[in-house]
C-alpha cells in the first residue's frame, strides 16, 4: 500500500518542501530508501524499523520501499526520520496519511522510539507553512521554536507510541498542541512547573538583555564616542590602543546599545541560530543582538559560511549584531580577505559542489589591535618591540579590508587611579536612548532609498546626494587635505561620518565641528602607516 | 697554488709602477681579510716583521713558533696568501668603485685615530674621513627613543654642524639617525661609523642618509671617468660627509662589530654628546672609550622618570656636563658662533646670524627652542592653552580634554585648528604632538 508525507529540508537559511513516499509490498522482505540523501540520512532505515519494533508495532515482513521527492535535491540530517516514520505507518495501514495532507513531520528517531530535537526547526516550521501546511508534529523539544511561526498548529511529539496515540486520537501526556506563536508563554510556564508571573519575567527578560553595561567602563571617553557613532550609523570600527586598556570591554558592550530587535529581525536571527542549533534552550528566540567574537585561529569555513554540509560561518551569526575581531592583525589573510564581499553586498554566498546558498552577513564589524606585538606602542618607553617587528605587525593588516573601515580610534592608556575612581558613567539606556534618535532620522532620510538605510551604508551616489557641504565647510576640508594627504575613499568615509555626527547633533546640515572631529576619527592612515621615523 | 705564491701586486698590474706603500696598503688589506686576526694581533705581527710586506712574507709556522700567531690565525695566514689573486682582485675592485682604503701608516689616516687603543689598521671610507683642522662631535644615544630626543638630537647636531663642528654618529635608528639627519640639514657634513662593511646600509631604512654622506657613488666613477683617471677624489665632490669602516667593505652587521665601531665614534670626536640613553646600554661602552681616550662627554639631562633619561642622568652625577643649548659645546670647543659660520665669511652676514639666532633659537622665555612658533600670535586663549599642553612627546586626545576641561569634541575641533596651522601634528590614531623645526 502507498502512503505520501510532507516534509521540508534545509537549505540555506531557507529550506524546500519534500514529500516522503512509502510503498508496502510483497516481496523479499527488506527495507529500502531512494532518492539522493546522505549517509546520516540513509541510516534513518535503521533507526525506523528498529524504533517500530520498540514502540509496540511489529511492520510484516515485506518489502518496504521509502523514497524523498525531489528526489534531485540532496537529503542532508536527521530530520527525516520521522516523516519516514509516518510514511512507513501509514503505508501499513496503522494510520490514515489522507488526513494528514495538510500535515508535515520532521524529527529524528532514536532507537527506543523517543523522538529527538533537530536543528532548523524554525525554518524548516516556516518552509512548511509556506507551502500551505496547517500542521506540523516535531519533536517535543522543538514545540516552542516551531510555534514562533504565526498561525499554524504545532504538535510536539515525545515519542512514536504518543504520535501514535494522538493520531488515533486518544490522550496522551506525551503530546503538547501550541497554536502557532501566542501558545507560546504558556508553553513556558508549563516546562518551568512555576506559575505565571508577568513582572518576575520580565525582569528575567532583562537580565538576560543587559548582561553587561557601558555604565561598567571607566574613562576611554573616545572610544565610547567612537562607538556611539560607529552604532548610531552602523559605520565599521577599528579600536587600536595597547593592551588592557578595555577594548574588549567596549565592543562587548556595543549590542546593548543598539535599538531593540524588532520581531521579524528576531525571527530572522533565530533562524539562523536555530540552523546551526545554537538558540539557548530555555527561550525559543534569541531575543538580543548577537555578539560574536571569533578566535584569531577560526578556518576560513567556520568564518564565512561552509563546511561540507554548507553551514552558516561567524559573519552569519554575528547578522543583525556586532562581529568582533579581537588581535586584528594575528587573523589568518584569507579570513579577513572573505570578510570584503560581505561588508560591499550585506551576504555572503558560500559556493558548495552541491550548489550556492546566501546567507545573510548584515553586521558592524568592530575590531581591535594592538599597535606592536608587545601591545605598547606609541609608548616607546615601554614598548620593547623593534622597527622591524612594529612594522611586519603593521604590515599583516590588508589595506583593502582597512579601506572598509569608517571610524578608527585609538585608546588611551588607563591608570589605576581612573579605574578605581568611582564615576557614573553613562548607562546603556541612555546611550541607545540616543542612539534610536540618530537612526530615526536616517530612517526618515533613507525611507525612498532601496538597501541603504543608515548613514554607513551609503553609496557613492547617496553621500554626493546627502553630505553636501557648505562653503566654509568646503574651505575646511581642503585645507585639512593640504595638509593630511587624504585619499578620495577617505574623503566619503569622512563624510559619512560627519554625517552621522550631525544627524546625533541634530544638525540639518554637516558643520566644520562635525567634519573636524570625522577627520579626527579617520587618522588611522596616520597611525598604521605611521612613518617610523629614522 | 705554487705559482700564486710568487705573484707581487706589481706583477699582476704591470700597467701600474706599484709603489711601496701600494703594496703595504695591499698587504695590509690582506692581513684584515685574514680570519682571527683583530687590530691588536695585526699590531703585533707587523711590529715583529716590521711591516705587512714582511709579515706576509714569512712562514706562518714559524710566526706559530714565535707565539706571534694563535693556530688559528696561522691557518688563516695560510688561507689569505693562497687567496692573494682574489684579494687582489677585490682590492682593486673596491678602489675602482671609489672606496677609499686608508691604512695607519698613510698620511691621511685620521691623526685623532693614532692615538687610542688598538687604532683599526685599515679604514674604507665613501665619500671623506673628517677634516683635521676642523672641530668633530660624536653624537650617540638610544635606538628607540622618544620624539623628544629626535628632536634635541636634530636641534644640537643641526646647530653645531651650521657653526662648523663635523657631526659623527653611527648610522643607528634613533638618535644616530637624526643627529646625521640634523647636520645634513644644515647642508654641512656628517660621518658615520659602520658596524658593518661600507657598501653596506645597516639599517636599510637610513639609506637616504647613507647617500647623501657616502655621495652618490655612480655620478663618482662617472666623475672620475670624466677626470681621466682616479687622482681626483670624487668624493670630495659629491658626498656631504662619510661613511667609514674598519671592516671588510662588504661585511655583514654583527652585534661584536658595533662594539668594535663605538671606539671609532669615541675617537673621531672631540668631544661626545650623549643624547637620550637608558641606564644599561651600549651608550655606555661609547662613554667608557671617550673617557679612556681622555675626551670629555657632554649629556643631555632626562627627567627623572623616564628610563631613557637615566643614562643621562647617571652620566651627570659622574661628572659629565650638561648640554642644556649649543653654546655648551660651542664655548668648549673654543668656537664663537657668529665667526665660525663657515659661509658667512664677511662681517654683515654674521651680524645678520646673530641677529637671527638671538630670535630664532630662544622664546622670550630664554629657554632654548626646538619647537617652531610661528603664527602663534593669531591664536585663542583655548588654542594657546592646548598649545602649552603638548610637547614632542605625544598626548592622547582624551588626556588633552580632561586637562582642559573641554568636551572631547570641543578639544578635537581645537586641535584640528592647530593642525591647520601647521603647529601640531598628529601621530597615530588619537595622539597629537608639536612640530618641530
Amino acid at each position: 500500500m502507498f502512503a505520501k508525507i510532507n516534509t521540508a529540508g534545509l537549505f540555506g537559511i531557507g529550506g524546500f518542501a519534500a514529500e516522503v513516499e512509502a510503498d508496502v509490498q510483497n516481496g523479499l522482505p527488506g527495507f529500502y530508501l531512494t532518492g539522493a540523501m546522505s549517509t546520516e540520512t540513509r541510516e534513518a532505515q535503521h533507526r525506523v524499523w528498529n524504533a517500530l519494533k520498540n514502540s509496540g508495532i511489529h511492520p510484516e515482513p515485506k518489502k518496504i520501499t521509502v523514497n524523498f521527492s525531489p528526489a534531485s535535491v540532496r537529503k542532508e540530517g536527521t530530520a527525516y526520520d520521522l516523516p519516514i516514520a509516518a510514511a512507513v505507518l501509514a503505508a501499513m495501514g496503522c494510520i490514515d496519511y489522507k488526513a494528514l495532507s495538510d500535515t508535515g513531520f520532521f524529527g529524528e528517531i532514536g532507537l527506543d522510539g523517543s523522538i529527538k530535537k533537530v536543528r532548523g526547526a524554525l525554518p524548516l516550521t516556516f518552509t512548511l507553512k509556506s507551502n500551505s501546511i496547517r500542521r506540523v508534529v516535531v519533536p517535543y523539544d522543538n514545540a516552542s521554536e516551531a510555534a514562533l511561526c504565526e498561525s499554524i498548529e504545532v504538535i510536539g511529539c515525545r515519542d512514536l507510541t504518543a504520535l501514535l496515540k494522538y493520531l488515533r486520537k486518544e490522550e496522551s501526556e506525551g503530546i503538547i498542541t501550541l497554536r502557532g506563536e501566542s501558545d507560546n508563554r504558556s508553553l513556558r510556564e508549563r516546562n518551568a512547573d512555576k506559575p505565571y508571573d508577568a513582572g518576575a519575567e520580565e525582569k528575567e527578560q532583562e537580565a538576560y538583555l543587559c548582561d553587561v553595561d557601558f555604565s561598567e567602563v571607566h574613562g576611554q571617553k573616545y572610544l565610547k564616542r567612537a562607538a556611539e557613532i560607529a552604532v548610531s550609523g552602523c559605520h565599521n570600527l577599528l579600536l587600536s590602543g595597547p593592551a588592557g586598556t578595555g577594548k574588549t570591554m567596549i565592543a562587548k558592550r556595543m549590542p546593548t546599545i543598539m535599538p531593540e530587535l524588532s520581531r521579524e529581525e528576531d525571527i530572522e536571527i533565530s533562524k539562523v541560530y536555530s540552523i546551526c542549533g545554537l538558540l539557548p534552550d530555555d527561550r525559543p528566540l534569541l531575543s538580543k543582538r548577537p555578539f560574536r567574537s571569533p578566535h584569531h585561529g577560526v578556518s576560513e569555513a567556520s568564518f564565512a559560511g561552509g563546511g561540507i554540509n554548507a553551514m552558516p560561518g561567524e559573519i552569519t551569526l554575528a547578522s543583525g549584531g556586532i562581529l568582533f575581531l579581537d588581535e586584528l592583525p594575528l587573523f589568518r589573510r584569507e579570513v579577513l580577505e572573505s570578510l570584503r564581499q560581505p561588508l560591499e553586498d550585506r551576504t555572503v554566498t558560500v559556493t558548495r559542489m552541491k550548489g550556492s546558498c546566501t546567507y545573510p552577513a548584515d553586521f558592524i564589524l568592530v575590531a581591535a589591535m594592538n599597535n606592536c606585538a608587545c601591545g605598547q606602542y606609541p609608548d616607546k618607553r615601554k614598548c620593547t618591540c623593534t622597527r622591524g617587528q612594529i612594522k611586519a605587525y603593521m604590515g599583516r593588516l590588508s589595506r583593502p579590508l582597512l579601506e572598509r573601515i569608517d571610524i578608527c580610534a585609538e585608546a588611551v592608556p588607563v591608570t589605576l587611579k581612573e579605574l578605581s575612581e568611582e564615576r557614573n558613567a553613562e548607562s546603556s539606556a541612555d546611550i541607545r536612548k540616543r542612539v534610536i534618535a540618530a537612526r530615526k532620522i536616517q530612517e526618515e532620510r533613507f525611507k525612498n532609498i532601496d538597501g541603504v538605510s543608515f548613514n554607513g551604508r551609503m553609496g557613492i551616489k547617496e553621500t554626493e546626494k546627502f553630505c553636501v557641504l557648505g562653503k566654509a565647510e568646503k574651505e575646511y576640508i581642503s585645507e585639512v587635505f593640504k595638509v593630511k594627504n587624504i585619499s578620495g575613499r577617505t574623503y566619503h568615509k569622512i563624510l559619512k561620518t560627519a554625517r552621522t555626527i550631525a544627524d546625533m547633533d541634530g544638525c540639518e546640515d554637516i558643520g566644520v565641528r562635525q567634519l573636524s572631529e570625522a577627520v579626527g576619527l579617520r587618522s588611522i592612515e596616520d597611525a598604521l602607516f605611521r612613518k617610523i621615523e629614522a | 697554488m705554487k705559482a700564486n705564491d710568487k705573484v707581487t701586486p706589481s706583477e699582476l698590474d704591470p700597467s701600474v709602477k706599484a709603489a711601496d706603500a701600494d703594496i703595504e696598503r695591499f698587504s695590509c688589506f690582506m692581513l684584515t681579510c685574514c680570519s682571527g686576526m683583530g687590530p691588536k694581533s695585526i699590531e703585533k705581527v707587523k711590529r715583529y716583521a716590521g711591516g705587512c710586506y714582511q709579515a706576509l712574507q714569512m712562514s706562518p709556522d714559524a710566526l706559530l713558533k714565535e707565539g706571534i700567531l694563535s693556530k688559528r690565525q696561522a691557518d688563516g695566514f695560510n688561507d689569505i696568501k693562497r687567496r692573494k689573486k682574489e684579494l687582489y682582485d677585490d682590492y682593486r675592485g673596491f678602489l675602482s668603485e671609489g672606496i677609499r682604503i686608508v691604512t695607519i701608516d698613510d698620511e691621511d689616516y685620521p691623526r685623532r685615530l693614532k692615538n687610542i687603543d688598538a687604532p683599526p689598521p685599515v679604514l674604507y671610507i665613501k665619500g671623506r674621513l673628517p677634516d683635521e683642522e676642523r672641530p668633530t662631535a660624536s653624537v650617540i644615544g638610544a635606538r628607540s627613543c622618544s620624539d623628544y630626543g629626535i628632536a634635541a638630537a636634530e636641534y644640537f647636531a643641526g646647530e653645531l654642524a651650521a657653526c662648523g663642528v663635523q657631526i659623527i654618529s653611527g648610522l643607528a635608528y634613533g638618535i644616530d639617525a637624526a643627529a646625521a639627519s640634523g647636520a645634513l640639514k644644515k647642508g654641512r657634513e656628517s660621518y658615520a661609523v659602520l658596524g658593518s662593511g661600507v657598501n653596506v646600509c645597516y639599517p636599510k631604512e637610513n639609506y637616504s642618509l647613507y647617500r647623501k654622506m657616502a655621495g652618490d657613488l655612480r655620478r663618482c666613477r662617472d666623475y672620475c671617468t670624466a677626470q681621466g683617471g682616479t687622482s681626483v677624489d670624487a668624493g670630495d665632490v659629491l658626498s656631504q660627509g662619510g661613511i667609514i669602516s674598519e671592516f671588510h667593505p662588504r661585511a655583514e652587521a654583527l652585534s661584536k662589530h658595533f662594539v668594535m665601531r663605538n671606539r671609532i665614534i669615541a675617537g673621531l670626536g672631540d668631544v661626545l654628546l650623549v643624547i637620550e640613553a637608558r641606564e644599561k646600554s651600549g651608550t655606555s661602552i661609547t662613554v667608557n672609550y671617550a673617557l679612556e681616550q681622555g675626551k670629555d662627554v657632554f649629556a643631555l639631562p632626562g627627567r627623572i622618570t623616564d628610563p631613557l633619561g637615566r643614562g643621562c642622568n647617571k652620566l651627570l652625577k659622574d661628572g659629565a656636563i650638561p648640554l642644556t643649548e649649543p653654546e655648551d659645546v660651542l664655548f668648549y670647543l673654543g668656537i664663537d658662533k657668529a665667526c665660525n659660520m663657515t659661509d658667512c665669511n664677511n662681517k654683515e652676514a654674521a651680524e645678520l646670524y646673530n641677529k637671527n639666532v638671538n630670535t630664532a633659537l630662544y622664546d622670550n622665555k630664554g629657554s632654548a627652542n626646538i619647537y617652531n612658533n610661528k603664527g602663534i600670535c593669531g591664536l585663542s586663549n583655548m588654542e594657546k592653552a592646548i598649545l602649552s599642553l603638548l610637547s614632542a612627546e605625544p598626548e592622547h586626545i582624551e588626556t588633552v580634554s580632561e586637562k582642559c576641561c573641554l568636551e572631547l569634541s570641543e578639544a578635537g575641533f581645537i586641535l584640528s585648528n592647530l593642525e591647520l596651522k601647521g603647529l601640531i601634528e598628529a601621530c597615530g590614531g588619537a595622539y597629537w604632538k608639536r612640530v618641530n623645526n
